[in-house]
């Protein structure tokens, strides 16, 4: 082993769990500016404090992406500066690499892809020096993997699934084993092999069912939404959207909630509905922009533009994707589409929309 | 402290309660800790598995899984703190050579087998 010039750790006075959840949550409610200035405040070197807020930042994750990422990552800058002697063992790499992995996923789901991949690489890097490596690892690898989603690799998607998932069963992780099956699942959806990504949504709604986890059935209701709906069954489309709905209300999961209102908004454009598909749509936008992912909102004003192209209003059409090209820049967006989103922008310029060059750029965004 | 989750199961416990006699053997008999020494030891240890039962990947594991990290813990720990006092001149190198030559690995192996029937110590 390398440092062995360790100094022996004596647990410092313990803090209850009450006291840990009021340290987190002081340190959340605080405006970035205070966490800033009062960041010796805020008990950050106390284990159990750092305990209680990598809970909430991991059940935040889904409804308060930015937060997670700004609160992780202040945090991670504190602990990797400060030379604080209450950690045991091997708990400073341990929460090094833990709010590096939040940072990282915070990162992933608002797009900023470069950035996600600095906080995973941290948190991997971390990671390797814990107790437990491996597991610790592999939720890296699963996070390394849905970006490779978001960046349309799906044959890569579609080949790790499989070993990931299998370091997460023998680790009994058993909601993580799910997650990889639905990447994989969604990865065989957006490369058209739609049966069998029915028979493996389906599978894992039972199994989400059998473990009680609200986040993969949030996920697998929307994703089997668009299914049907892309296969043009709207009844069935339509049961699980009443069935999904008080679910996702409930567990507060805005990501899911605002997928949904998409799913349904995909639903009613093939079945030829158009104004109600964009007020679906308008309404998954509203989310998305409440929750900071900038992605979304820009692929979603591609999408209703092209639904406006389709009634005739072009001009309209012609507000939503100028509002949508700003943020791919940004986000430095649809690499792989370069030569359609360059077709876009010159129709764009002579006025006359290029309803091939924007269908084949949305199409870039559509994976959820 | 942080009370259990409560999918949790309290085999935990056993866990820890089993394992800390044999961590005292290696303490005192293999890397030759002073009893007070040993028992600060794992105390330490307690806490930090406390911990580690709420870590993500630790809500998840068996107890054998956290059986196996809590003596790999030990005995990474015990004979990096004795090499340490060693560099500091709290102890004679002498002394520990031929506990700190030995990898933690194999010494928190040997430790693991001792739950089987038939296990071997270092």
């Amino acid at each position: 082993m390398t440092g062995e010039l360790v100094p022996f750790p004596f647990a410092v006075p313990g803090m209850t769990a009450t006291e840990a959840r009021d340290a987190a949550d002081r340190y959340l409610s605080a405006s970035p500016g205070e966490r800033a200035a009062r960041i010796g405040e805020f008990q950050l070197g106390n284990p159990e404090a750092l305990l209680a807020l990598c809970r909430r930042l991991e059940a935040d994750l889904e409804t308060r992406p930015q937060d997670v990422h700004a609160a992780a990552s202040a945090a991670y800058d504190f602990i990797e500066e400060s030379a604080a002697t209450t950690f045991l063992f091997d708990e400073r790499e341990y929460y090094l690499g833990e709010l590096a992995l939040l940072a990282g996923t915070g990162c992933r789901i608002l797009s900023l892809r470069e950035d996600a991949r600095r906080w995973l690489d941290r948190a991997e890097t971390w990671f390797l020096l814990t107790a437990n490596a491996g597991g610790d690892a592999s939720r890296v690898g699963y996070q390394r993997l849905a970006l490779k989603m978001e960046e349309r690799q799906f044959a890569e998607v579609v080949r790790l699934t499989g070993p990931l998932a299998e370091s997460f069963r023998r680790g009994a992780a058993r909601e993580l084993e799910l997650k990889c099956i639905y990447l994989e699942a969604a990865a065989m959806k957006e490369t058209g092999r739609l049966p069998e990504a029915l028979v493996r949504f389906e599978r894992l709604l039972e199994q989400g069912k059998a473990i009680g986890s609200a986040r993969i059935l949030s996920s697998t209701y929307v994703a089997l939404i668009q299914l049907h709906s892309e296969m043009n069954r709207a009844t069935e489309a339509f049961a699980l959207a009443r069935e999904a709905a008080p679910l996702l209300q409930s567990s507060n999961n805005r990501v899911a909630l605002a997928k949904l209102h998409w799913g349904i908004g995909l639903l009613l454009r093939t079945q030829n509905r158009p104004a109600e598909a964009i007020e679906a749509f308008r309404s998954a936008q509203a989310e998305f922009r409440e929750i900071d992912m900038k992605a979304d909102v820009a692929a979603l004003n591609l999408v209703i533009g092209d639904l406006l192209l389709e009634t005739g209003q072009d001009r309209q059409a012609e507000w939503e994707i100028r509002a949508a090209l700003p943020v791919i820049d940004e986000l430095k967006m649809v690499p792989e589409g370069f030569a359609a989103l360059s077709l876009l922008r010159e129709s764009l310029r002579r006025r006359s929309i290029d309803r091939a060059a924007l269908r084949r750029v949305h199409g870039y965004f559509e994976e959820i | 402290m942080t009370p259990l989750p409560e999918s949790r199961p309290p085999d935990i416990f056993e866990v820890l309660d089993e394992s800390l006699p044999v961590i005292d053997a290696v303490l005192v008999q293999f890397y030759g800790y002073e009893a007070a020494e040993a028992e600060a030891f794992k105390d330490t240890l307690a806490t930090w598995f406390h911990r580690v039962v709420h870590r993500p990947a630790g809500r998840a594991a068996s107890a054998s899984e956290l059986r196996e990290q809590l003596l790999y813990v030990a005995c990474k720990y015990a004979r990096a703190f004795r090499v340490a006092q060693v560099r500091t001149g709290g102890i004679l190198k002498d002394d520990v050579t031929s506990a700190v030559a030995w990898p933690v690995e194999e010494v928190a192996m040997a430790l693991l087998h001792s739950f089987e029937p038939r296990g071997r110590r270092p």
